[in-house]
C-alpha cells in the first residue's frame, strides 16, 4: 500500500513515476498529503493526472465504510456460541466462547489451560461438525488426550471426529505469523473444505514465542505484539471464529498479586479474560481420579460484569463442573 | 486484503528491516514486482542482501503451504503417529507408567530437585537405555549428552551399563533365539560407550553455541533420539544480573528445543536445580521451587519433580499435557533407577544389582 | 488554474450548515456539551470501560429525539466510527439500543399515566433499531497508513451527508508501536504518521464542525509509579491516582479539547467492578456501575 507503483492507474506510468521520485515523492502518504498544486509545477506532471491518481488512491485502499444496519445482518448470521465442554465456565462465559471475540485463559504452571484448550476441542468436534485449528507453540499437543476425552464423553470412536481438528506447529513468533496467514489466506481462497467449516483457532501458548523477542532496548517486540493481537482479531471477527489463547500468569512485584503475562500493550487484545487461579504447590487431590481442583475466574469481559468466579475439576473427561 | 502481510513479521535482520521501513517498504505488496538490483538502490542493501530479503519474503508468500508441516497435520494421523512411538524406559516400571511410555519422543521433559536426589542418575540411566536394541524393548538409539556441571562420572555409567546388559542377556536366556543372540553380541561396554556422544560445557556461552550447533548434528547422525542437558541451571544460575536478558536467552533456547524435539522426533531431557522461595502470604516461611524463574517454568512441555519424603525418594509429575498428576516413589541402586518394590524375578538375578545407594556423591 | 481553490455550493453548505448537535449527550460527563469542533480523549487501562461508553455514546448519537411519543433524547446524529482494533461489537450496539428503548418506553408509561401505551413488538423493535443503525457508519483500519487515507476519504463522504457530525476512533493509540518500530532512530519518523492524521483530522474537525471521540490506550506505565500492593488499593475514590503517561506525538495532545480518564475498582467480596472517570469537561470525577447493559451512574460520596 506504501509504495507508490506504475500501473496503479492510467496516468501513473513510469515516466510520472520517475518525476515524482525526483520531487521526493515515492508513497501514497507521500502524495495524499501534499498540496497538488506545487507538485504539478515541481514535477512537470498535469495537475488533472495528479488529481486522478489521488481519486484512485483514496478508492483503492481506504478503508470501506459499512452501515451498521449491514454489519448486523451479517452478524446476526454468522454469530456462534461454543461450549468450553465445562458447563460451569460455559455459564461464567455467558454462554461459552463467542465467535468473533478472543478469547484469553491465564493460569501458572500445570493450572489446566492445554486441558481447557483440549476440552473445547473436544466439544467442539463431538457437538458440531465444526472444524478446529490447534496451534502449537510450546510442544503440548497430545491427540492421544483428546481420544480419550472423547472416550471418556461417550464418543465410541473418537478416530472418526479427530479428523475435524488440525494440529499447526510453530515455534517461534515468525513461524506463528506465517502460521495465521497460511490460515487467513486459506479462508479467503475458500478452496479448502476443512477452512470451509473451521470455527474454533486454539493458540497454545501465545507467550512461549513473545517472551524470546519481549523486553531489551529494542521496540520491535511491542510492535509484533500489536500485530499479532490485530491479526489474531482480524481472523475472529473477519471469517466469525473463535479464537481461545493461552498465556501465562505471574507475580506482580512484591508478590501477592497475579496478572497475565506479555505486557499492557496484548493486554488491550483479547475481548475475554479469564485467569485460573494459583494453587498450592502440591494438588491436594491424592488420587488422579478424584481429579484436581481449580478457580477460574472472569477478568474482563465486553458483555458481562467481570470478577465472577467458578470452580472445576482436572478429570480424565478434561475440565468438567464440579458435582 | 491479500499481499498486506507487514515486512516486520518477517526473520528479517534488523538492519534490513530498518533499511526498509526508511525506504518505504512496509508490506509485501511493496515489494512486489521489484528487482533485487533496484531494491538495492532504493534502500542501500548489497545486492545479496536484497537477494536474501526477497527470497524469504517470496519464500513465505507463495509457496510454503504447500509443504507438509506448514499444512497442518490432522489430529488423526498425530494420533497413530503417537501410538506408534514408543517411549524411553527408566527401568522403573512406576515411573514409566507415570510419564505414559517412558520418556516420550517429540517432547522436552524437565527433571528439577534437590542435590543427590537422582537426577543425574536418571540421566545417565536414559543414556544408556537409549541404546537398547529394539529386539530387547528399546529404541536402539544413541544420546548427545551436554554435561554443564562435570556430574558425568565414567565409572558409574559403566555400573549402568553393566547392569542393562546383564539384563539383556537374561532375557536371552529367558527366549533364546538367533536375532537376540546376535544383538547380544555387539551390545558390549564399549559400544555402548561410544553411543553417547559427550559435550562439556563451561558457561552459558557455549551452551547457546552447542544447543545452536545441533541440528546440523542431529541431520548427520539420525541414530541420536535423546539429547540431555544436565544441568541447565548452572551456567545461568549464578552470573546473570540482567533478569530480562537471562529470560530471553532462557525462552528463546526453550523453543529451539521443543523444535528440535518435534521435528527431529527425539527426547529432550534437561534437570535443573531448587531454589528457595519467600512464601507469599508473608509468614516468614519459605519453600522449594525449581530454580531460572516463571517464565522458564512455562517453557518444557513435562516436568518431573524429584524429591525426598522421609528417606524414600519420590518422583512427581507435576506438568504433562496426556498424563494426570501422580506421585511414585523409586530408588537407586548400583545397577541405576529401580522401582522400591522388586519383583520376583529379578530377586533371582545378581545380588549386586540389589544394593540400594542412599546417596549419590557428586563431585 | 486553481481548481481547488473554490467550493461547490454543497461543499459550501456541507462546511457552513448546522449538523446535528450532541448537547446533553451525557450530562454527567460533558454538562451541555460537547459542542462542534471539540476533540474528547478517552483513556485508561484495559478492562475500565472505555469502548462501553463508546458504544453507549452511540446509541445516544443514532436514536432520534423521540419514537412512538416517547422521548428517546437522542441526537439523531450519524455517526462515522473508525475501528482500528476489532473491538466493535455490532450485536452488543443492537442489545445496547433495545435495552434503552424499553426503558425510555418504561419509564413513558410510569410518567404519563398513559396505559394504552404498549410495548412494540419484537419486529417493531428491530426495525427501528435497525432504522438507527443505518446512521452508524463503520469502518475498519489496519495501518496508521490506512487510516491517513481513509480519513482523507472522508471529506467527501461528510460533504455529501450532512447528518454527520460525529467521528469516533477506537483506538487512536492501535498503531502507536508499530509506528515507532517502522520509523527507525528519529523521533520525528516516527511520528509523522500520527501527526498526518492529525492534521487531516484537524482540517475535518474545523472546516465541518466535527467532534471526535478517541479512545487511547494506556501502553506505557506511568513514570511515577510506586509499587503498590493490592492490599493498599481501596475503594475510596480519592485515593485513586489519575495522573496518565502521555505518549501520544504533540499534534495529538494540541487537538485534545477535554479528556476522561478511566479507572477501575474491583469491590472486594461482591464480585463488583466499579468505573471512575475523571471526566476533564465538567471537571468532576463520575463513578458508575454497568448493570445489565445500562451504565448505572453513582451519586458522588
Amino acid at each position: 500500500m506504501a509504495m507508490l507503483k506504475a500501473g496503479l492507474c492510467t496516468a501513473l506510468n513510469d515516466t510520472v513515476l520517475g518525476n515524482l521520485r525526483s520531487v521526493g515523492i515515492r508513497t501514497t502518504l507521500d502524495l495524499i498529503a501534499k498540496d497538488l498544486e506545487n507538485v504539478s509545477q515541481q514535477a512537470s506532471i498535469p495537475y488533472k493526472d495528479l488529481l486522478a491518481i489521488r481519486r484512485v488512491i483514496l478508492a483503492q485502499y481506504s478503508g470501506f465504510p459499512l452501515t451498521g444496519a449491514e454489519l448486523y445482518d451479517n452478524g446476526v448470521l454468522s454469530m456462534a456460541i461454543l461450549s468450553t465442554g465445562c458447563t460451569s465456565i460455559d455459564e461464567l462465559l455467558d454462554g461459552g466462547l463467542y465467535t468473533a471475540e478472543v478469547t484469553e485463559v491465564a493460569g501458572s504452571i500445570a493450572a489446566g489451560k492445554t486441558q481447557m484448550c483440549f476440552t473445547s476441542a473436544a466439544s467442539v468436534i463431538r457437538k458440531t461438525k465444526q472444524n478446529v485449528i490447534f496451534v502449537d507453540t510450546c510442544g503440548s499437543f497430545s491427540a492421544e488426550r483428546i481420544s480419550s476425552i472423547l472416550e471418556e464423553n461417550g464418543v465410541s470412536e473418537p478416530e472418526q471426529l479427530l479428523s475435524q481438528i488440525r494440529c499447526f506447529t510453530a515455534f517461534d513468533v515468525y513461524e506463528l505469523f506465517e502460521t495465521l496467514e497460511n490460515i487467513r489466506h486459506n479462508k479467503q481462497r475458500q478452496m479448502d473444505p476443512f477452512f470451509e467449516s473451521l470455527k474454533l483457532l486454539i493458540v497454545d501458548n501465545v507467550a512461549s514465542v513473545i517472551y524470546p523477542i519481549l523486553g531489551g532496548p529494542q521496540s520491535d517486540g511491542q510492535s509484533l505484539i500489536t500485530i499479532l493481537g490485530q491479526k489474531l482479531k482480524m481472523l475472529a471477527v473477519e471469517f466469525s471464529l473463535a479464537v481461545l489463547v493461552t498465556n501465562n500468569l505471574v507475580s506482580s512485584e512484591g508478590g501477592g498479586s497475579w496478572s497475565a503475562s506479555l505486557g499492557r500493550v496484548w493486554s488491550h487484545v483479547p475481548h475475554t479474560r479469564l485467569v485460573i487461579l494459583p494453587h498450592g504447590n502440591k494438588s491436594t487431590a491424592e488420587t488422579p481420579a478424584m481429579g484436581i481442583h481449580r478457580q477460574i475466574k472472569i477478568v474482563k469481559n465486553i458483555r458481562a460484569p467481570t470478577n465472577r468466579c467458578c470452580n472445576f475439576v482436572i478429570a480424565s473427561s478434561g475440565l468438567s463442573s464440579v458435582r | 486484503m491479500d499481499g498486506q502481510r507487514e515486512l516486520c513479521t518477517f526473520p528479517l535482520a534488523p538492519n534490513h528491516k530498518m533499511k526498509l521501513s526508511a525506504a518505504g517498504f512496509l508490506t509485501i505488496q511493496d515489494l512486489k514486482g521489484i528487482e533485487p538490483a533496484q531494491l538495492g538502490k532504493d534502500t542501500g542493501l548489497s545486492l545479496e542482501d536484497s537477494e536474501g530479503v526477497l527470497n524469504t519474503v517470496n519464500v513465505a508468500d507463495k509457496m510454503h503451504w504447500k509443504s507438509g508441516a506448514r499444512c497442518g497435520l490432522s489430529a488423526l494421523d498425530l494420533l497413530q503417529e503417537e501410538q506408534s512411538l514408543p517411549g524411553i524406559i527408566t527401568f522403573s516400571e512406576k515411573v514409566d507408567q507415570m510419564l505414559g511410555v517412558g520418556v516420550q519422543l517429540c517432547k522436552v521433559t524437565e527433571l528439577c530437585g534437590e542435590p543427590g536426589v537422582g537426577k543425574t542418575q536418571f540421566c545417565l540411566q536414559l543414556a544408556v537405555d537409549i541404546q537398547i536394541p529394539t529386539v530387547f524393548g528399546g529404541l536402539h538409539g544413541e544420546a548427545v549428552y551436554i554435561d554443564t556441571e562435570g556430574s558425568f562420572i565414567t565409572e558409574r555409567l559403566a555400573d549402568i551399563i553393566a547392569a542393562t546388559i546383564r539384563h539383556c542377556e537374561h532375557i536371552a536366556q529367558m527366549e533364546p533365539n538367533e536375532e537376540l543372540l546376535e544383538h547380544l553380541k555387539s551390545l558390549t561396554m564399549q559400544h555402548m560407550l561410544t553411543g553417547i556422544h559427550y559435550y562439556r560445557c563451561y558457561n552459558y556461552v557455549q551452551l547457546l553455541a552447542i544447543v545452536h550447533l545441533l541440528p546440523a548434528f542431529l541431520k548427520n547422525h539420525p541414530k541420536v533420539k535423546l539429547v540431555i542437558i544436565d544441568s541447565l541451571a548452572a551456567p545461568f544460575h549464578h552470573d546473570f544480573e540482567d533478569f530480562s536478558l537471562r529470560t530471553r536467552i532462557l525462552t528463546s533456547m526453550a523453543q529451539s528445543l521443543v523444535k528440535m524435539a518435534a521435528e527431529f522426533k527425539i527426547s529432550v531431557v534437561l534437570t535443573n536445580k531448587m531454589t528457595t522461595k519467600l512464601n507469599s502470604s508473608g509468614d516468614n516461611g519459605a519453600h522449594l521451587v525449581p530454580a531460572l524463574g516463571e517464565s522458564w517454568g512455562h517453557a518444557c512441555t513435562i516436568r518431573v519433580n524429584l524429591h525426598w519424603e522421609g528417606d524414600q525418594r519420590r518422583a512427581w509429575l507435576c506438568k504433562s499435557p496426556s498424563q494426570a498428576e501422580t506421585t511414585v516413589p523409586y530408588q537407586i541402586t548400583t545397577g541405576g533407577i529401580r522401582d522400591i518394590i522388586m519383583e520376583e524375578r529379578n530377586q533371582a538375578q545378581n545380588a549386586e544389582d540389589e544394593t540400594p545407594v542412599k546417596q549419590q556423591k557428586l563431585s | 488554474m486553481s481548481l481547488s481553490k473554490t467550493e461547490t455550493g454543497v461543499q459550501f453548505l456541507a462546511r457552513l450548515g448546522s449538523r446535528p448537535s450532541l448537547i446533553h449527550l451525557e450530562p454527567a460527563f460533558f454538562g451541555e456539551g460537547p459542542k462542534g469542533k471539540e476533540v474528547i480523549e478517552l483513556c485508561g487501562a484495559e478492562g475500565t470501560a472505555k469502548s462501553e461508553t463508546m458504544h453507549h455514546f452511540i446509541v445516544r448519537c443514532i436514536l432520534p429525539k423521540s419514537w412512538k411519543s416517547v422521548e428517546l433524547y437522542g441526537c439523531d446524529a450519524h455517526v462515522i466510527f473508525i475501528d482500528t482494533d476489532y473491538k466493535f461489537s455490532i450485536l452488543r450496539l443492537a442489545s445496547l439500543l433495545e435495552r434503552y428503548i424499553l426503558n425510555a418506553i418504561g419509564k413513558a408509561r410510569q410518567n404519563s399515566c398513559e396505559t394504552d401505551l404498549q410495548y412494540p413488538g419484537s419486529e417493531e423493535t428491530e426495525n427501528f433499531i435497525k432504522e438507527c443503525l443505518k446512521k452508524l457508519y463503520i469502518i475498519r483500519c489496519t495501518s496508521s497508513t490506512q487510516l491517513i487515507i481513509t480519513l482523507h476519504s472522508l471529506e467527501s463522504f461528510i460533504c455529501s451527508n450532512p447528518n454527520i457530525s460525529v467521528i469516533m476512533i477506537d483506538s487512536i493509540s492501535a498503531f502507536y508501536w508499530v509506528d515507532r518500530c517502522n520509523g527507525g532512530e528519529s523521533f520525528a519518523m516516527q511520528e509523522v504518521n500520527m501527526r498526518l492524521a492529525c492534521e487531516e483530522l484537524s482540517k475535518l474537525v474545523n472546516t465541518y464542525n466535527i467532534t471526535v471521540f478517541a479512545t487511547k490506550q494506556e501502553l506505557l506505565k506511568k513514570k511515577t509509579d510506586f509499587e503498590r500492593g493490592d492490599r493498599e488499593k481501596s475503594t475510596v475514590v480519592q485515593k485513586l491516582d489519575f495522573e496518565h503517561q502521555e505518549y501520544m506525538c504533540k499534534a495529538w495532545q494540541k487537538m485534545v479539547t477535554g479528556r476522561l480518564v478511566y479507572r477501575h475498582v474491583d469491590i472486594p467480596d461482591s464480585g463488583k467492578r466499579k468505573f471512575v472517570v475523571l471526566a476533564g469537561p465538567v471537571s468532576e470525577i463520575v463513578t458508575f456501575f454497568i448493570n445489565d447493559d445500562e451504565i448505572q451512574f453513582l451519586s458522588n460520596n
